[in-house]
């Protein structure tokens, strides 16, 4: 496996230091993990220890929440839900990035019923953002009741794996693989590969969320948008890996995001690498995520060469956790 | 071929470089920042009391090209200053392009902005460098320059916090201990409290900041030594700079100027509004460290255990050369364990008894004196340096201070290592 450094999304912005620096578990810092020297691998451009020691050894302010007024909502079908919410002009900049997500919940439910949501997308001028929500557990369904207000928790940034490849990817042509509720943050993403000149494919299935909402989002910065089914039941249509297959050759295909399951991004790996290991990957962050700050452990994951990461922040290559190893 | 990784382009990276292209290996620097020497872009002081015995050694034994370079970018020649004699003080400003264009035309290959993290080994052996990008560079002997000073965080830890240096950590990324990440633990220079690491000891002050009257001074004799005022006095100073040589009562008595180019003011930091209240100084800034007023980089926090041919404790195939090898002060000392790295690479690539230089020669003796010191606290609080301090008196007390080019030639020869670092071994 290739040298990897472990970053961390919230390295060098307004929430760094956070609570992992008082605690000694900074994900960046050798200094903040109880040691007491400098050991940068994972260098990220700023000193974090030094931070630290001038914000009087504390973190800095916690993310706060909002109240944010539910501009528009539309139950899709049993299990899908849009809603178009009315934010700061400060957070809908904030949110307007690949892999940026909120907490949400209702005014009057404690905070344990938070739920993280992907940016669909934002609207930084009328300081809104699109969610695509999955009535799925008892935190969605209590969502879906509510009318006027919603608690906003964020900004928050790790939804993407390997976020440094979709920054890279200028003027080629890329492909996105959306299934069900994931098409959201793949709007997100395509909004960011056609700013940085990229020709975008995407593949579209609804999945579960049986709604291809998405595809007026992408149609409208000049995606090409193919209807595909993409899973047959726990592995990768045999169709569909065809026609991605296809698809990345013809096109020559510089860069994949896989928005889907874990399965979805494991398959998908498999057929790049089998065609071009060389093509850039990103995916979605699929872990549980429920504090969303480090401090929980419920996001743990394991990569392939046994390290543990906290990936509600940190920052990996996506091959690290799912490719072969 | 045998592939030589030099990781760290300051005096001791080049040296060993040459002096393993010399001796037949493909030779890669990797430097961090986008200027080789590092921090000897902002010293330059040579041939300083045992510094010449030193340089002369290094010309024998077949390792001139550099002290060439530090003679021809001269400033001044043979000057004396407090507590030191016959110095030369190379330009600064000078120095870097002159050294640059001697690698390029010996065909050795240098990356810039190329930060080594990390290291992939075998058993005991590395078998390549993890830079910062996520690439991988590969190679049958790796030295480690990296120097022990910096980065950022220690800066604050063991100083004042990041002085804003000619290393440029904030830029460029901080510098990562190589031998650390093979497995073999760092050691620490101490000061005099017991404390970890120690202060740079100079300053440089822009030379267009100071009064006309100093400004011709340093350009005509070179030093310009000025009394503090005595309310400013501070005797505490001298405990916590690297720089031994130099800790003397007439450094904190006196403002003590060198032109090297920039007028290098011999403190480890010195308050602007105090400085300004000497004569000649009412306009005067810094500029290396950048904020020289209030603090400088600290050194020493990173030295690796090795033996007398350089060769790192534990590891098959690392050697290490300048303040990464030990308490050493100085370009004179940094060329000295370079060269012999350098030239020990090659020979650890072909299976070869290394070369271990005789303890008659000055460059023998400091680095198997400081290796025997440093076993114990006190030898971990001292800088082994041929311009003063401990290791100079050592040096007259065992006749081996001298000025006499032939008597040093002599020496060389009668050894059987005149040129040895000439000779290709591949």
């Amino acid at each position: 496996m290739a040298y990897e450094s472990i970053d961390c999304i919230d390295a060098g912005t307004e929430y760094c230091p956070c609570y992992l620096a008082e605690t000694n578990d900074c994900i960046i810092c050798s200094q903040l993990q109880g040691k007491e020297f400098c050991d940068c691998i994972n260098w990220k451009g700023v000193c974090i220890y030094q931070e630290y020691i001038w914000n009087s050894s504390k973190k800095e302010d916690i993310r706060k929440g909002y109240s944010a007024d539910i501009l528009e909502k539309k139950l899709i079908n049993d299990n899908a839900l849009y809603l178009k919410l009315k934010v700061t002009r400060t957070l809908s900049r904030e949110l307007n990035h690949p892999g940026a997500y909120i907490f949400l919940k209702s005014e009057s439910h404690p905070y344990f019923f938070d739920v993280p949501m992907s940016i669909m997308d934002s609207d930084e001028i009328n300081e809104t953002i699109d969610l695509l929500i999955e009535i799925i557990g008892a935190k969605t369904k209590v969502i879906s009741k509510i009318d006027d207000k919603l608690i906003v928790r964020g900004p928050y940034w790790n939804g993407v794996l390997g976020i440094k490849n979709l920054k890279v990817v200028k003027n080629s042509n890329c492909l996105i693989i959306a299934r069900g509720v994931s098409q959201a943050p793949a709007v997100i993403v395509a909004k960011k590969l056609c700013f940085s000149g990229n020709r975008v494919t995407v593949l579209l299935d609804p999945g579960k969320s049986n709604t291809d909402i998405s595809r007026e989002y992408f149609e409208s910065m000049g995606c090409t948008v193919l209807d595909t089914k993409l899973l047959d039941g726990r592995k990768l249509d045999d169709e569909a890996s065809k026609q991605i297959r296809n698809i990345i050759g013809e096109k020559n295909m510089k860069f994949i995001f896989s928005s889907g399951s874990d399965l979805l991004h494991k398959g998908i790996i498999n057929i790049k690498n089998d065609i071009d290991k060389s093509i850039l990957f990103s995916c979605t962050n699929n872990s549980n995520i429920c504090c969303g700050e480090g401090i929980c452990g419920s996001c743990i994951v394991r990569l392939n060469d046994n390290r543990k990461i906290k990936s509600c922040k940190a920052q990996v290559s996506p091959e690290d956790l799912f490719g072969e190893g | 071929m045998v592939k030589v990784v030099v990781i760290g382009g300051g005096w001791s990276g080049i040296a060993a470089a040459l002096t393993a292209k010399s001796a037949g290996a493909d030779v890669t620097i990797l430097e961090k920042t986008d200027l080789l020497l590092g921090l000897g872009n902002v010293g330059g002081i040579m041939r300083n009391n045992g510094r010449f015995t030193g340089a002369e050694e290094i010309i024998n034994l077949g390792a001139g090209e550099l002290i060439d370079i530090t003679d021809q970018a001269s400033r001044h020649k043979n000057i004396n200053f407090p507590g030191h004699n016959h110095a030369s003080l190379y330009d600064v400003t000078k120095v870097e392009p002159m050294v640059r264009e001697l690698l390029i035309s010996k065909g050795i290959n240098v990356e810039f902005e190329a930060r080594a993290v990390d290291v992939s080994k075998e058993k005991n052996s590395i078998t390549g460098i993890f830079m910062a990008d996520g690439s991988h560079i590969k190679g049958d002997v790796f030295i480690e320059t990296t120097g022990s000073t910096g980065p950022m965080g220690n800066c604050l830890r063991y100083g004042n916090g990041c002085s804003m240096c000619i290393l440029r950590c904030p830029s460029f990324g901080p510098r990562v201990s190589i031998s650390k990440r093979a497995g073999v633990e760092d050691l620490l220079g101490q000061r005099s409290d017991g404390s970890y690491g120690a202060f740079s000891g100079s300053c440089k002050i822009s030379k267009d900041s100071l009064s006309r009257e100093i400004v011709e001074k340093l350009d005509s004799e070179g030093v310009v030594v000025l009394p503090v005022p005595k309310e400013d006095i501070n005797m505490d100073k001298l405990k916590m700079k690297v720089c031994q040589q130099y800790a003397l009562k007439e450094y904190a008595e006196n403002i003590v100027l060198l032109d090297t180019g920039f007028a290098k003011l011999m403190t480890i930091y010195y308050p602007i509004e105090k400085l300004r209240k000497i004569k000649g100084l009412e306009q005067a800034r810094f500029e290396d460290p950048y904020s020289g007023g209030k603090g400088n980089s600290i050194r020493y926090l990173s030295m690796a255990p090795r033996n007398n041919c350089l060769k790192v404790d534990g590891l098959d195939n690392l050697l290490c050369a300048g303040e990464k090898a030990g308490l050493f002060v100085g370009h004179t000392e940094a060329i000295s364990t370079g060269a012999l790295a350098g030239h020990n690479s090659v020979r650890l690539s072909l299976g070869m008894p290394l070369l271990e230089l005789p303890r008659t020669s000055i460059i023998g003796d400091i680095i198997a004196y400081e290796n025997e010191m440093i076993k114990s606290p006190d030898g971990l609080r001292t800088r082994y340096t041929f311009a003063g301090g401990e290791y100079f008196a050592r040096m007259k007390s065992l006749n081996l201070y001298t000025t006499d080019c032939d008597k040093i030639r002599e020496k060389i020869s009668r050894m059987g290592l005149k040129g040895i670092y000439k000779e290709k071994l591949v």
